[in-house]
């Protein structure tokens, strides 16, 4: 390649993830934006007709269920950070020679599929199943005490199979810290939780990122937990967007609600992304 | 004190003072447990047994926080997420320094490592030899009692580090605060240090000034390590008030300051390359050698030139090969070099002659005398 | 209950000798998490949306007959719901399938694509709207679907010449069905009804009528179905309104009192298939239900529950096989709907699948079969064939009781899934 072609080599290599997205990500998107802005009916067919009011009408409709999944989704991602940071933490920095095991562990429920996981809870947590049902027994719970069919359940669902993708980036960014960072915080004179504060956890902040990203945004879209561990006070927005695609085959209301969630979780991600600071990305 | 890791002793039974204000050096082969020995004087490292004095306190148990100590870490181990001036001021913002005072102070240290206006910089916009400032200041901006360097010249390249060298001694001597120095490069340790300790697998091997380890090693550890030695066996032939008569296994007679030799009948004595002096033998040279002169006769193996001075490999009869420096004071070339093969006479000042052996008396100019108390005691 | 959890029960049938309904059974339990799976993952769906164009203002107004082949292509493409056809349990073949085509010589290619009408007709529309050949030759849908597919021009005319034995053996029941009169288009493949299914020591009394569904004291311990039309017809009968003659009124009247009901927290939750599993394990006191699977809980799962038609009625449901316009192998499929007419092959249809069959003498064969396996010393399979043979056929009283789906419009079915959605989302 002459000289003067050079500066073109690192865009060469953006040609095949770039083509993959327009394929994939969107010619999609497209189709979408076109379905939503489409009239009619099965019968007499479709026809784009730049019917915006879907939008407003949709909001109308379901704006509990869309605040309930951003709201879950919220707290999902705060607990899973909460239980994911000490469980990242310990294994990158006590891991040890047990580091590849017990990565290994956390990655294990991947082995199922997510609905035979999130079945097994609803066994698990049956009202009359072995946990509730023996702690009845021994008159721990009161007998009517139930967690399937509760946003407990739909929450701590979500929570457990999202930890992994919390999970993961958060171990490779406290991986990646170097342990003489801390010594050095404590030699000068920070205390355990002053260098753990000042160092190890802003040095950390790129995985939290990401990992609040993968938990996040798989969380408010998920339908899965909520339609097997819930009930009908814990619908979420992807359960609504479910059930008029394919149940109702309301494609344009369907398509309508699918763009507004995602438009709502990229306002989000942006400005999460003001606050974490992007700059701890990209440093 | 002792360290051990499972089953591998890094630091075995290592005792050590170090006075205030001295610039220490702990010197030795790679993985000989000079990192091991700062760290748990550090109090990075738990010590297996023994205990750490600083001053009059044993800091044992306590945490590196609460020692009064301050180290440079071996890769300098900056902050990457915080500024230079952030960095330089972590310490005191733990101990609750009024901001004017960090301000002030840690304008003072970029000024004293000769770094003023590079506060906001990041450490990975700084070169090797910044960064290592700038681990110095936020070291030393705490004024401990003992600053812990491990290799912090490990990283620089040759010139850079000669600087570093004359720089880190400025430093400490205009502010007077004890430097441990760890390094496994002899000639940065003698340049730099007011006292060296040699160690080797875990153990100190001897103990002292610069000039007092090169000019008389204890050992054939000490001996080979600074520096390049000539080292002979012997036997204990008589000795008289200044000195002793060694008689090599071929025969010839040489002396060496009676003090170093003590009852053992077979030693080891050795002399340095540069304090041989070298005689072109020819058939006429008679073989009357002054009395005050040791003198060893030998072939000429090799020669090299160096500029400064020619470096002689030569033979004695019975098989020893013994190095020589010869200044090239009167020579003007590489042609009047001594030709291979041509025999020679090795002569030297019998005070020039060291001895190692399996018994050794005191040194005559031991370890100097510890008119303060130790500082650092281990 | 409790000293009997669910998971021992699973540990319990784990352990019991393979049965020939276990495939199903465990089908059933998981089902409706392989219906979310399926539907949320089918890229078939997806791309149906896709094609929701103009193209489909070509539909045609009515199915038309094309005219059969001479021979049959030797090939059939048949869709149709997960464990509705009788299976080996060893092999996982399908016995009564393998013999038709060593019968006919026709190989079948069988999918178990459907898991819901309307996601199933969302798959296959795009192809019909335009006029293109369907992907399946032969399919199975629920009575108002058929209906649906029938106005819509979908489906192809059916000549009756090919199918001798639907006239000479198919009950009345099935024969000129409200949804497709002289059955033009479809054959029944089997059907049953929705009621109420509930665990009498769980509700401490007998349950009659849909309004005990929304007694309080069962407040959070009642199942509903999220199914618009089962759960939509059956509040409606509450209210004294015949479904089939609903208006959109009426249907608002329907949906406030199950909205109502709803809002109090008196639905632990709205269900698919995985009612079953609630039901069983005591986690609903009392649910709507399908007929069928009452009786095979009470075999398998739960000795306890019963099955009630409403006083109020009950709805019956009847899946239909029909041909698809332009199927590439029509006259193949209509040997396989005559051959499922023919006694010798719906028998052994029926013991595996337990629900009612439209062909005439099935239950007595069943009963027959019941005192053979008895002779043979298997008291446990004899035991199930009877409860199956019991359930192989409606009486007439209940029958008596139940309703059809209305018909609706396209415009009535949206307003009636919006009354829905409210109801189900909360
Ligand atoms: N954490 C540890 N676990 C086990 N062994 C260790 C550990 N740290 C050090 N060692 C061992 O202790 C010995 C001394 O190590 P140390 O780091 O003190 O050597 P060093 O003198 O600083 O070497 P270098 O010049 O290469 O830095 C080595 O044999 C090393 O392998
Ligand atoms: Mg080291």
């Amino acid at each position: 390649m002459p000289r003067h072609w050079r500066w073109l080599v690192p865009y060469l290599f953006l040609i095949p993830g770039g083509l993959w997205l327009l394929a994939f990500f969107v010619v999609p998107m497209l189709v979408m934006a076109s379905v939503s802005l489409q009239t009619g009916s099965l019968g007499t067919g479709y026809a784009l007709t730049w019917n915006f009011g879907v939008y407003p009408e949709m909001i109308g409709a379901w704006a509990p269920q869309f605040e309930r999944s951003l709201w879950y989704s919220i707290v999902v991602t705060a607990l899973t950070l909460a239980v994911g940071y000490p469980m990242a933490y310990t294994i990158a920095f006590r891991g040890g020679r047990y580091k590849s095991i017990l990565l290994l562990l956390v990655i294990l429920p991947f082995f199922t599929a997510y609905i035979i996981r999130t079945l097994s809870w609803k066994l698990i947590l049956a009202d009359n199943g072995f946990v509730l049902g023996n702690l009845k027994d021994i008159g721990f719970l009161d007998d009517g005490f139930r967690i399937i069919a509760t946003p407990i359940a739909v929450i701590s669902g979500l929570t457990y199979n999202f930890l992994p993708f919390m999970v993961l980036p958060l171990y490779v960014a406290l991986e990646k810290i170097d342990p003489k960072l801390v010594e050095a915080a404590t030699d000068l004179y920070a205390s355990r939780l002053q260098a753990f504060l000042r160092v190890t956890l802003p040095l950390s902040m790129p995985g939290v990122f990401a990992g609040s990203l993968l938990t996040f945004i798989p969380a408010v879209g998920d339908f899965i937990n909520s339609e097997i561990l819930g009930s009908r006070d814990t619908t979420m927005i992807g359960q609504i967007i479910q059930r008029l695609f394919l149940n109702n085959n309301a494609y344009p209301e369907a398509a309508a609600l699918g763009f507004m969630l995602m438009a709502a979780v990229l306002a989000l991600v942006f400005i999460y992304a003001r606050f974490v600071g992007a700059d701890e990305l990209t440093r | 004190m002792t360290k051990r890791f499972g089953d591998v002793v890094a630091v075995d039974d290592l005792s050590l003072e170090v006075k205030p204000g001295e610039f220490f050096a702990l010197l030795g082969p790679s993985g000989c447990g000079k990192t091991t020995t700062l760290r748990m004087i550090g109090g990075f490292e738990e010590v297996t047994s023994g205990s750490v004095y600083l001053g009059d306190t044993d800091v044992t148990d306590l945490p590196p926080f609460k020692r009064a100590t301050n180290t440079v870490f071996q890769n300098y181990a900056l902050f990457p997420h915080l500024t230079v001036f952030e960095n330089i001021a972590f310490g005191l913002r733990r101990r609750k320094t009024p901001t004017n005072e960090i301000r002030h102070q840690v304008a003072f240290m970029l000024k004293l490592v000769e770094l003023p206006g590079y506060e906001d910089r990041k450490p990975n916009q700084l070169s090797g030899g910044q960064q290592q400032r700038v681990a110095l200041a936020r070291a030393l901006v705490n004024n401990p009692r003992v600053l812990l360097l491990d290799e912090p010249l490990g990283a620089l390249d040759l010139k850079l580090r000669k600087q570093m060298q004359v720089e880190l001694k400025r430093i400490q001597s205009e502010i007077g605060i004890t430097f441990i120095f760890v390094t496994h490069d002899q000639e940065e340790a003698m340049t730099m240090s007011d006292r060296i300790a040699v160690m080797r697998a875990g153990r100190i091997e001897q103990l002292g000034q610069p000039e007092e380890l090169y000019e008389r090693p204890r050992t054939d550890f000490v001996a080979g390590f600074l520096g390049v030695s000539n080292l002979i066996d012997a036997d204990v032939a008589g000795r008289d008030e200044r000195f002793a008569t060694l008689r090599l296994d071929g025969g010839t007679l040489l002396r060496a300051p009676a003090a170093y030799v003590n009852g053992a009948p077979r030693v080891r004595l050795g002399v340095r390359p540069e304090k041989l002096r070298v005689i072109a033998l020819n058939d006429d040279t008679g073989d009357s050698v002054d009395a005050d002169t040791n003198a060893l006769d030998g072939t000429v193996l090799d020669a090299s030139y160096i500029g400064v001075s020619t470096q002689y490999l030569v033979e004695t009869p019975d098989g020893h090969k013994l190095t020589v420096y010869a200044q090239n004071l009167e020579t003007s070339g590489a042609g009047e070099v001594l030709a291979d093969g041509q025999r020679v006479r090795l002569t030297w000042k019998p005070q020039h002659t060291f001895v190692i052996g399996p018994a050794i008396g005191p040194m005559p100019a031991g370890d100097a005398e510890l008119e303060e108390e130790p500082q650092v005691h281990a | 209950m409790r000293d009997e959890t669910q998971i021992e029960r699973a540990i319990a049938r784990a352990f019991r000798p393979q049965r020939r309904l276990s495939r199903r059974m465990f089908l059933r339990q998981t089902g409706r998490g392989a219906v979310i799976a399926g539907s949320a993952l089918s890229l078939p769906a997806i791309l149906a949306a896709c094609g929701i164009g103009p193209g489909a203002s070509t539909a045609p107004s009515a199915g038309s007959q094309a005219a059969l082949p001479s021979a049959p292509a030797g090939t059939l493409d048949f869709a149709n719901w997960p464990a509705y056809i009788d299976i080996d349990e060893e092999t996982g073949d399908y016995p009564t399938l393998a013999k038709f085509t060593e019968e006919s010589g026709i190989e079948v290619a069988y999918t178990e694509a459907i898991n819901d009408n309307e996601e199933f007709f969302g798959v296959i529309q795009p192809d019909l709207a335009a006029g293109n050949p369907p992907q399946y030759d032969l399919i199975v849908m629920t009575d108002w679907m058929i209906e649906k597919m029938i106005r819509l021009g979908y489906l192809s005319e059916l000549d009756r010449s090919k199918i001798p034995n639907f006239d000479a053996n198919a009950l009345d029941l099935y024969k000129d069905p409200w949804y497709d009169p002289g059955n033009v288009h479809s054959m029944a493949w089997q059907s049953g009804i929705t009621g109420i299914g509930y665990n009498p020591t769980l509700t401490g009394r007998e349950i009659t009528t849909f309004d005990d569904l929304l007694d309080p004291e069962f407040a959070g311990r009642v199942g509903m179905f999220s199914e618009m039309r089962d759960t939509m017809s059956l509040a409606l009968l509450s209210l004294g309104i015949e479904p089939e003659e609903a208006t959109v009124d009426q249907a608002t009247q329907a949906k406030d009192k199950l909205l109502a009901a709803a809002q109090a927290g008196q639905f632990r939750n709205f269900y698919g298939n995985d009612y079953y599993d609630e039901l069983a394990n005591g986690n609903l006191a009392v649910t709507v239900a399908w007929s069928g699977d009452v009786s095979q809980m009470k075999l398998y799962d739960n000795p306890d529950v019963e099955f009630v038609v409403p006083d109020t009625g009950g709805m019956l449901w009847i899946d239909n096989m029909a041909i698809p316009n332009k199927a590439a192998h029509p006259l193949d499929a209509h040997m396989m709907m005559n051959f499922w007419y023919d006694i010798e092959n719906a028998v052994p249809l029926t013991e595996y699948v337990g629900y009612f069959s439209p062909v005439t003498g099935v239950t007595e064969r069943v009963l027959e079969d019941a005192e053979t396996a008895e002779a043979e010393g298997d008291q446990e399979w004899a035991d199930a064939l009877r409860v199956i043979a019991e359930t192989a056929n409606p009486t007439d009283e209940v029958l008596a009781n139940v309703h059809n789906y209305r018909k609706l419009s396209e415009e009535e079915e949206a307003q009636w899934n919006d009354l829905f959605n409210e109801v189900v989302a909360g």
